[in-house]
């Protein structure tokens, strides 16, 4: 459920169901049908400023941004927001973009985004070069007619990286393109089905995209999720912010020999943050010559 | 292998970048206009980076020769070091270049002449004095060098330096091109090492320790002076066994004549970057340590610290004169 609010610190999620793992920001309603249809992705029927779709069993979310860096970089800090997504999760910007060389259709990871006028570079995403090819893409105000250089062309990735990158680490950033037009085939013969033509031809390499991804966002969850008991004594005991800190450290190193043990029993008999940390600390300490550290 | 090559504009005509370009046919290369802009990014994750890193080839400006971190040197009066490279093709846990740098991927810095140009200035300037030099703290010396080509360049510069000594640091076993010419008697090709059970652990990529000795061997027979750096000496239950082991394999598979210098230094990070690193492993035992701090920096404590270098003091002792033994505390 949307949490409604800014949360973006939340140490874990407050749904029932897994979190959402995959965002994805999509300009058009055009670019994004086949992905709702793959993904089975359903509206939420809310009152809200985008058209928000989601999968709750799958964790992913999509949100239709209009065209346009900036639209992209609201609707990302928008979906951000509105869904408490999490900073594991992955953010995908997908859709079409212009290139100067065909075949029409061929799917692209954008690994350095630039738009003129401005002084920063992006070099979003875990570069899958396995999978698919990966190309430069430059950020443009206006639909591109010339296709001078040899990069993608699209309206919105620079916009989106910008702002998503600031929600995940780099490595979970991603922006996919296929090529819709070139200076052969002009942006002019591109209809609603030619673009759900092509996105369709691709999405094989999107499931094998999504597998790559969802690995990726698991280890980052791995990583920084809190464990479930650690959130409940920190709700039921007042930890400061640095002894709060110390306990999550202490408990991966306590956790780390003591796999099959909770806190739970012990938390029952300490009663102070500074009771459940000195114990941690005894504990620890206590055998460490005789343990094995490999 | 490495699929992408990020190159700063301002190289695209030097030498390094062409046989660079000749070592990777296969790579996509991406031109930038400099190496920071995608090195320094502050949000990447450096694990997630480490599964595929691609190589940055730029030009460094300055900071070519630096004075090594106190107590880091050996015999020599001045010690220094240089890094033609940012990061290592290994991923060791205990690695501090996780905690130095925010990226994993590979930095080689392709203008070698003014390495050697600024090295000549040091050399000149400090004459009356012993010195050594270090390469391979910030990368390891010779598992890029197919690649990059430089420990050659190296070699041949200090070839006309007989005085100088510098140190090659390495866990590879890329040794071809050494044993190819005449060794170099101020070179000193040394070698990381940890007891096989540790290293199979910890030393994630690199080349197993029986290899890594095989390789040592080679070396000393052909006559190249060998470094043995058991630095950092990891800490676990059975660790005298450990280092009684390794000690005894590497030794009595050597002449101690080969043997330019051992060094030995414990597990140790500035606060700070133990901050860092310990946060990207949530599984690995060695950050399951209670570590002490003291004075920003973080370790094993002074009481193992005592029990494990006195023993394996003792135990190369066995081996070698107290001359050759060194520890490490840089």
């Amino acid at each position: 459920m949307p949490s409604g609010k800014l949360n973006i610190l939340s140490a874990e999620p407050k749904r029932d169901l897994p979190p959402y793992l995959t965002c994805w920001v999509i300009a058009l309603r055009t670019e994004a049908n086949p992905i709702i249809k793959f993904l089975k992705l359903t509206k939420i029927q809310a009152n809200t400023n985008y058209s928000i779709y989601t999968n709750e069993k799958l964790g992913h979310a999509l949100i239709v941004s209009g065209v346009g860096a900036i639209q992209s970089a609201a609707a990302t800090a928008y979906l951000k927001a509105y869904l408490d997504i999490k900073s594991f999760a992955a953010w995908i910007n997908f859709g079409i973009a212009g290139y100067k060389k065909e075949p029409i259709g061929e799917i692209h990871q954008a690994i350095k985004v630039f738009s003129e006028g401005h002084q920063r570079t992006f070099f979003p995403g875990f570069r899958f070069s396995k999978i698919l090819k990966n190309t430069s893409l430059l950020t443009v105000n206006e639909p591109e007619k010339n296709y001078k250089n040899s990069v993608l062309y699209d309206m919105e990735a620079f916009g989106f990286c910008e702002v998503a990158s600031k929600f995940s680490c780099n490595e979970l950033i991603f922006v996919f393109k296929i090529v819709s037009d070139t200076p052969k085939n002009s942006l002019e013969n591109i209809t609603t089905s030619v673009v759900e033509g092509l996105i369709n031809k691709n999405l094989l390499t999107v499931k094998e995209l999504l597998f790559e991804i969802k690995e990726l966002s698991n280890i980052e969850m791995k990583r920084l999720s809190v464990p479930s008991e650690v959130i409940e004594i920190e709700s039921l005991i007042h930890f400061s912010k640095t002894n709060s800190y110390k306990f999550r450290n202490l408990y991966k190193k306590w956790k780390y020999f003591n796999s099959e043990k909770t806190l739970n029993d012990i938390q029952l008999s300490k009663k102070t943050a500074k009771e459940i940390i000195n114990f941690l600390e005894e504990d620890i300490s206590s055998n460490k010559s005789y343990r094995d550290y490999l | 292998m490495i699929d992408t090559v990020y190159f700063e504009k301002e190289i695209l005509e030097h030498p390094t970048l062409a046989r660079v370009k000749k070592a990777l046919p296969k790579a996509n290369w991406v031109q930038i206009n400099h190496f920071q802009e995608l090195f320094n990014v502050r949000s990447q994750n450096f694990r997630i980076q480490k599964r595929n890193p691609a190589l940055i080839l730029a030009k460094k400006y300055n900071n070519f020769v630096l004075p090594v971190p106190t107590g880091f040197g050996m015999n020599s009066a001045k010690n220094f070091y240089f890094s033609h490279m940012y990061n290592c093709l290994y991923d060791c846990d205990y690695c501090f270049l996780q905690g130095l740098y925010s990226s994993a991927n590979f930095v080689l810095f392709v203008n070698y002449e003014d390495f050697f140009d600024q090295i000549s200035f040091t050399i000149e300037k400090n004459k009356n004095d012993t010195q050594m030099f270090f390469s391979g703290y910030d990368c390891d010396s010779l598992a890029f060098d197919k690649i990059s080509g430089f420990s050659n360049k190296l070699l041949e510069f200090f070839e006309k330096y007989p005085n100088v000594e510098v140190e090659l640091r390495t866990k590879s076993i890329v040794t071809s091109s050494l044993l190819k010419r005449i060794p170099i008697k101020n070179c000193v090709i040394a070698f990381s090492l940890s007891p096989h059970t540790i290293a199979q652990k910890l030393d994630n990529k690199a080349p197993s320790i029986r290899r890594r000795i095989n390789a040592i061997k080679q070396l000393a027979d052909c006559g190249w002076p060998i470094g043995l750096r058991l630095d950092p000496l990891i800490y676990t239950r059975d660790w005298k066994v450990q280092y009684s082991e390794l000690i005894y394999d590497i030794m009595s598979q050597i002449d101690e004549s080969s043997v330019h210098s051992v060094s030995y230094g414990l597990l140790r990070f500035p606060k700070r970057m133990y901050k860092k690193i310990s946060s990207l492993h949530n599984d690995t035992g060695l950050f399951a340590f209670p570590l002490e701090e003291n004075n920003e920096i973080v370790s094993y404590g002074e009481e193992i610290e005592n029990d494990m270098y006195s023993f394996v003091e003792k135990k190369l002792q066995n081996f070698l004169p107290d001359t050759k033994i060194f520890h490490c505390s840089g």
